[in-house]
This record gives structure tokens, sequence and C-alpha cells, in this order.
């Protein structure tokens, strides 16, 4: 029997005899493994530095999002045929009140100019309608529909929640979004006039300040403590001055901070931040709120003087007897410039007025809203990530709270962002989808076990009917999923422990069969050497050792290339963007230690085992069989045939 | 010590005969060698065979085979004694069965039917394991085409029956390093078997069949691949190695002139002996 160190002597030889063959190999079969562990070196070293922040941010709570299992979503109830048969009759009740109030009045009044109560459901040409929104008569059908089917709230949510040990629960609350008001962030404590095409309110996709008429909302201090700044308390101030947590760039544009060029470097960033944080605690800023009344009142200035400017000179141009200028107070009425109309005109007007007022037109109101900035939250992951960055970022800002945020009890504490916030006015309703709901658990497996047994998806088609009704039949009435890092991230750990295994299977499986082409044809077309060792006195077991020896080698080689390469991927990867990450993780999770890092590079030695163990077993198998049929064959018709 | 080395073509700077007289201790014998090497149609020096062991014996062997769909009858009854110490040629024409004959004698092909034994081993009863082991201990193979691993140096290419015999690597190492020196290649050992010649690549051949001094060295055309000058010293080589050794020789051979040159010469002819 041959010694040991003699297979692996002449193991050794035979690989290093071919070393371009030996050079093909191990590229070929050691790349899918080199991707494998950059992969792992990367997320577990992101996972690390993930977990090391989130200690600061929601690292040890489970906390769940519930929001209502129904669409909340006016849309879907105008489509409900009860909806749309009682719009029909208020809709024929309105035009015969507006009738008689028009007589009585003295007004005109033409019904042909009444927003239709229906319209087509879609532009396919099918003969399906739904309520208009532009109808006075279907908002309020709408509305009554929406009294009738509550969305499940915290009551319920509590009582469900209290099943699975739930120790808190806590709301996100949006404003009502019809009829549209205006909420301004003045700048240097002016108001910009700018012509809408529609009203200003509701999400714009900004990031910066004029972001808040859209994404301002109420949160449960419990969930924004997180993002206070230091000396801060979210409590109303002695002038009245509503608390609120900024998103990042809102706050840089609120200290009229340049914004950072693209190619800014960490360090760039990481000062910015410093400064951002040093100026911005305590600030005070106003926000003009106007009702819908008084925006279009603004808009009509606008729009008035627009047509004045371009029709300047023109002989031909009538002048209106009644123009309006922008106001030259922020928040106020606009200006009369001119009223040369008749009294009788004037009186008509003003009948026309109380006939708007009688059927809901609410009179104008606009009042200036401070605001004192007292904490601060991420940017909301802005459009497609594109970049590396912009994917890893978006996975660290998805966990926290993107958009401006105060306390419901100081919005309750000032009368007009009260009023802003109670979505059971009499025309408006409030887009439910804002309205979340949270659970808290005192572990991540009762967090786990409410989210599977209690998530019910809403099902939203075409068809007129309530998305979340087979949920609320179910007696699942929430759509529930992760809120913040923790449960996230131990499903994510779970998710790479299993997963990880299976890539790392499958590219085994792969690189046998890729092995099996270049290892088990080495193998192949040693027959001629395995014969001849073979008539000399080799038993089958010398050579077996000789070739599990040299396969046993050549994995190892491809081990160290694989672990190499990718350590040097891992490391690019790390140095290119750790430093990016550190900033951007530093705002998400408001960490207070500035030192701390983000890593694209951990060495997690359950994986590397695995790879090492695969790779290994990979050329084994690769090698079992061309080895077991070069040992059967006849040695003496190997030597023949291969002269 | 004496030396192998005789007149090798292909390594002019040796002195081989002032070698051979210098250390040979029978210094009658040695002339009548060098004689025979010089003249190798002179007629040959008596060997006296008597009381000799018998080390090989064929009893009706008979070796068929499959090529296509038809059945060759390769050896058909050959009996055959060689007695230790003995220099045999196999001639015949191709395909005589004079090479089957040596492969069955060497334990890498089977008899159809008959009893072969070799140093007292019925081989064909051994397991593949026992006849590896006797492949390695008892006889020692030189092929036409030399069958060096292109892979190792000429150092581990003679090492390598030592290797699979389980021989420690020191004593292994030296023998190797001596036969080396014997067969003329000492300066080559380093030497891939690409970067020797025809001639060096068979005295290392030779070389490594001696690795495990085995009793028999069966050599199938071991001159067919080289030209007449370098099959004349590989011949010599043979001669050398029996003196110095006794080791039994069993060679195949077309070359009437290099038949000449054996003690005993076996003729076959379709399978049967003339």
């Amino acid at each position: 029997m041959i010694r040991p160190l003699d297979s692996l002597r002449l193991a050794y030889t035979k690989l290093r005899a071919r070393r371009i063959r030996l050079a093909v190999t191990v590229i070929i079969s050691g790349l899918l493994f080199t991707a494998l562990i950059t992969g792992s070196l990367v997320v577990r070293g992101f996972i690390a530095g993930f977990e090391s922040f989130s200690q600061e941010g929601f690292g040890s709570r489970y906390i769940v999002t519930a929001a209502p299992a129904a669409s909340g979503n006016p849309e879907q109830a105008s489509r409900d045929s009860e909806v749309i048969e009682r719009a029909k009759k208020l809709h024929t009740d309105l035009i015969a009140r507006k009738k008689a109030a028009a007589k009585r009045l003295g007004v005109a009044y033409d019904e042909k100019a009444e927003p239709p109560v229906l319209q087509d459901r879609d532009m396919s040409g099918s003969d399906e309608q739904m309520v208009s929104f532009e109808s006075q008569a279907g908002n309020q059908a709408i509305e009554e529909y929406n009294k009738k089917h509550p969305l499940p709230g915290l009551p319920q949510l509590k009582q469900i929640g209290q099943r699975y040990g739930a120790t808190g629960y806590y709301s996100q609350n949006a404003p009502q979004m019809f009829p549209a008001p205006a909420l301004q962030v003045l700048k240097n404590g002016k108001e910009e006039y700018k012509q809408e095409s529609s009203a200003s309110f509701g999400f714009n996709g900004s990031t910066g300040i004029d972001s808040f008429s859209g994404s301002w909302m109420s949160m449960d201090m419990s969930l924004l403590g997180t993002f206070l700044l230091p000396g801060q308390k979210a409590e109303t101030g002695p002038d009245g001055a509503i608390p609120v947590f900024v998103p990042y760039t809102a706050a840089q544009e609120l200290l009229a901070l340049p914004k950072l060029s693209g190619t800014a470097t960490p360090a760039e960033k990481l000062e910015r931040l410093q400064a951002v944080r040093g100026k911005l605690s305590g600030l005070e800023y106003s926000v003009c709120y106007r009702n819908s009344t008084s925006a279009d009142a603004v808009q009509q200035a606008i729009q008035q003087q627009a047509e004045l400017a371009r029709n300047k000179g023109k002989k031909d141009y009538s002048v209106p007897s009644l123009i309006y200028t922008t106001p030259r107070k922020p928040c106020t009425a606009p200006r009369l410039q001119k009223d040369s109309r008749p009294a009788a005109e004037k009186e008509l007007a003003a009948k026309e007025l109380q006939f708007r007022q009688l059927f809901g037109e609410e009179p104008a109101e606009s009042q200036i809203v401070k605001f004192r900035v007292v904490g601060m939250v991420p940017d909301p992951p802005g459009g497609s990530a594109a970049t590396f960055v912009q994917i890893v970022e978006s996975i660290i800002t998805s966990s926290v709270i993107p958009g401006w945020y105060s306390p419901q009890a100081a919005i309750d504490q000032n009368a007009v962002t009260k009023k802003l916030f109670d979505s059971t006015g009499n025309t408006s309703f409030s887009f439910t989808g804002l309205s979340q709901r949270f659970v808290e658990f005192p572990t991540a497996d009762a967090a786990r076990r409410f989210i599977r047994e209690q998530n019910c998806e809403p099902q939203f088609t075409s068809r007129s009917g309530d998305p979340g009704q087979i949920c609320q039949e179910a007696g699942r009435p929430f759509f529930v999923y992760p809120f913040g890092t923790s449960v996230a991230l131990d499903d994510a750990k779970d998710f790479l422990g299993k997963y990880f295994r299976v890539a790392v299977l499958a590219v085994a499986g792969v690189s046998s069969i890729i092995m099996m082409g270049t290892v088990g044809r080495i193998i192949a077309d040693s027959r001629r050497e395995t014969a001849v060792f073979r008539a000399i006195g080799a038993k089958r077991l010398d050579i077996a050792s000789i070739y599990m020896l040299y396969v046993l080698i050549l994995a190892l080689i491809i081990v160290l290339f694989a672990f190499v390469l990718g350590s040097a991927a891992a490391l690019y990867l790390h140095n290119r963007y750790a430093s990016d990450l550190t900033v951007s993780a530093i705002v998400s999770f408001n960490a207070s230690d500035l030192t701390r890092q983000m890593t694209l590079y951990k060495v997690y030695l359950m994986d590397m085992f695995y790879v090492v163990g695969l790779i290994i077993m990979a050329a084994l198998i690769s090698s079992v069989l061309p080895l077991v049929t070069n040992l059967r064959r006849n040695p003496i018709n190997d030597m023949r045939d291969e002269r | 010590m004496l030396m192998l080395s005789l007149a090798f073509p292909d390594d002019s700077r040796q002195d081989p005969i002032a070698e051979f007289i210098a250390y040979a201790g029978d210094v009658d014998r040695a002339i009548a060698l060098l004689e025979a090497t010089r003249r190798p149609n002179a007629p040959k020096p008596a060997r006296n065979l008597d009381g000799a062991v018998e080390v090989v014996r064929l009893e009706s062997v008979t070796k068929s085979y499959k090529l296509g769909r038809q059945r060759v009858e390769a050896l058909k009854g050959v009996s055959v004694s060689v007695k230790a110490g003995e220099f045999v040629a196999i001639t015949g024409t191709s395909g005589s069965g004079k090479s089957t004959l040596l492969q069955i004698m060497g334990g890498l092909d089977q008899p159809t039917s008959g009893q072969v034994t070799v140093d007292g081993q019925n081989i064909g009863k051994l397991r593949d394991r026992k006849l590896s082991e006797f492949r390695n201990k008892t006889v020692g193979f030189v092929f036409q085409f030399f069958y060096l691993q292109p892979f190792l140096n000429t150092q581990l290419n003679l090492e390598v029956p030592g290797m699979f015999a389980g021989a420690r690597r020191g004593p292994r190492k030296q023998r190797a390093a001596e036969l080396a020196g014997e067969v003329g290649l000492a300066d080559r050992l380093r030497h891939l078997p690409k970067e020797l010649s025809g001639g060096q690549m068979q005295r290392a051949a030779i070389a490594r069949a001696l690795l495990n001094s085995p009793k028999l060295l069966l050599a199938d055309e071991p001159t067919g691949n080289l030209d007449r000058t370098n099959g004349r010293a590989i011949i010599d080589l043979f001669e050398a190695v029996r003196e110095k050794f006794n080791t039994t020789i069993i060679l195949v051979t077309h070359d009437p002139e290099i038949a000449n040159r054996a003690d005993r010469e076996i003729s076959l002819q379709d399978g049967r002996l003339l």
C-alpha cells in the first residue's frame, strides 16, 4: 500500500505539471464560489453593521404594522352598486333643492353645469360606472357608505393582539385630503404664490420642504422618541408651536443649507449631518394653512393677475370689473384691487355666494401655524433604487419612518390642525391608506406568529365590492407586516441562513457539473497513466488515493482562489460604499455615536465552512465516476489504445 | 560494484569498458561478456542452469478473446518452463501470441484455461490485490513505448514501484539513484521524460523495472522503438542485469539478432509453440 505522503507527492506533482489546465479549472470552477463568498462577506457584514446601529433604533423592539385589510380607498366605495344608486338619488334631490333655492334667491342655476354624478369606470369602453368625486352628491353617498362600513381600528387590534401577548398599540393618522386644503411651509416667512393646475395638497414625491403638505402625519411618540434631537421635548411650546420631526433633506432646506453635490465625500456628508443636527434642534418655522375656499381664492387671484399681464396693452381686451391680487401679508385673504361692478351685480354676487354656501362651500379660512423642530427622521426612499448604495439605503430606510410627524396630542391642541385631522367632517373623508396601527410584542417569535396567523392581504380587483371582505369574513381584518428592523432583520437572518445554504447547494451542483467537465476530464485523460501504475503494481486503492488527493489539493486551491477573490471583491465593495452607508445609517437610526461604522465585510465562519465543505465535496463527487471507470478498465488495453 | 553501464551510444562521456574491467570481480566472465556485447552474433558463453529452480511454468495455457464478432484464439495450449537466471526470447510473427503470452506471465492478463505458476505462485488464482503485489514485487516490466509517467522526473519515475511497495523514502531514493547511475542516467534524475532520448527513456524504464529487485524481468519488444545501436545497448544492459542480479529475463522480439543472444528462443505461430 502506498504511503500517504507518496500519494500526496504524486498527486501534487501531477497537478503542477499542467499549470494552464490547472488555472483554467480553478477559474471556471471557482468563480461561482467566489460569488458566494463575496455575497456571504458583504451580507453578513451589512447585517452586523445594521445590528450595531439598530441598537439605537428599534433594534430591541418587535413592532408590527397593521393596516385595515380593506382598501379604505374612496374609489372602492364609489364602485359599490348601493352607493351608485344612493348617489343618483342624492343627485336628483340636490338638483331639485338647488333649483328651488336658486329660484328663491333669484340667481341663475343651470343643472347642466352640475358635475355628473357618475362617470365611466375605465377607458376600456365598458359600460360599468362609478360615482364621480367631482359630484357633491357622490361624495355624500361615499361618506355615508364609509360611516356604515367603519374600518377596523385600535379596539379590534387590541382584541386580537392580546391573544399574542402584545405590549403596546400605536397609531399613525393622516389629515383629510378632500376637499384639498393647502399647507405651505413659509420660506423666510414668505408665502409663495404659484399657479397650480390642481390642488397642492397631497404627496408630491418631493423630499424637501414641499413634501410637508403631502406627508405630514400624526404619530405616536412611543415610535417617534427614537428620533428626538438632544434637549428637545415633543410638546407644544408656550408660543403654541407644534412639535415636528422633519425629514433630513427638508431639514437642510429649512436651515437654508446649499444642497450637497452628488459627488460629496462621506466625510463631507458626515460634516453636513453634524451641522444639521447642531442647528436644527428647536428651529421654528411657519406653515400657512388655507382651506379649499381660501386656496381657490388665491389661485383665482393668481390666474387673474396672469391674465391681466398677458393682455396688457391690448386694446380689444376688456378689463374685468372685479380684480383681486395676491395677499400682501402671508396667509391672508387676496386683496381687492378693483371693484367697478354696478350695485346690482354686487347684489347678485352676494346672492350667488349665499347660494354656494347653502350647498356646502365653506367660508374662506387661512391661518399661520407654527412648528418647532424637535426631531429628525430619514428621507423616504426616493424613486427606484438604481445604484448599489441606493438599494442598500432603501433597505435601511424602509425600516424607519419616512415623512413629517407630530404627536397627535400636540395636533389636537391646535384648533386648525385638529380639524384637519378630523376625518369625519361633513364633506371630507380621510385617505385611510395612510392611517395605520402598530402593535408591539415582547419577542420576535410572538410578532412573527401574529404576522403568520393574522395577516390578510386585501384583494383589489376592478369589480365592485369590498376588497377586504374576505379578510373581514375570515376574522383577520388587518394587513400586517413587520415595522422597524427587528423582525425584518431576524427574518432576513433566517432567510440568509436557509437560502444561503440552498444557494451553496445549487452552486455546488452547478460547479460539480463544471468540475466533471474539467477535473473529470483530467482523470479520464489519465487512463494511460493509471494503466501504467496498475501494470507496475499499484493497487486500485493506491490509484484512488492519488487521485482523491489530487482533487483535494485542487479543491483547496479553488477554495483559496475563491476566498482571495471573494474577499477582494467584498473589500472593494466595503471600501467603495461602507462610508456612504455609514452616513445613511447614522441618519436612519439617529445614531449618537458618530464613530460607529457600517461594514460590508464580515467573515461568518459557518458560511465559510459550508462553502469550503461544498467545494471539496463537489470536487470529490466530480472525480468519483471517471475514477471508478478508470480503475475498472484493463490496463493493457489502455496502454495499447494510448499508443 | 559492478556497473551495468556498458557502451551507451547517446552517453559518450563514459568509458564503460575501462570501468567494467576495473570493477569486475570475475575477470574472465567480464571479458567474455564484453566480447559478447561487441560482437552480437558471436556464440554466447555457456551458462550453466543445472539445478536452477523453475521460475515460470505455464501448463496448457489458452487465451481467447472477442474481437468484434469474431473469437480470436491467441494462445492454444501453450506450456513453457523457464528457470531462474535464464534469458529467454519469445519470437514469432505478428499476431502469433507473443505479447499475450508475456502479459499472462506477468499477471497483466488472465489465461482462459491452463495454469500459470510464477515464483511458486499460481497467479491465475490471485485476487486483484495480491496480483498487484505480484506485479509490483515479483516481476518487472519493460515496454516498447517505455511508459514513463510524463509528469514525473526520472528520479520519481524510478521510485514509483517502490512507492507502491510501501518502501520508505530514504532507501527508495538511494536505490533509484544507484540504479540510475548503473544505467547511465545519474545526471538525468531531474529531467522529465520528454527531455530524454529514446534510449535514455528505455534505460530509465529498465531501472524502474529493477527497483523492487524482481525475480523476473519481462520485456515486450524493448528495442522496437529504438535504432539499432541503442537497441543493442539495451540488450547489453539486459545481459548485464542478468549477470549481476541473476534475474530471469523473458523478452519478446521480432529481431533474430536479439533472439540469438538469448539462452533460449521460444517461437510461436498461431498461438502454438513451434
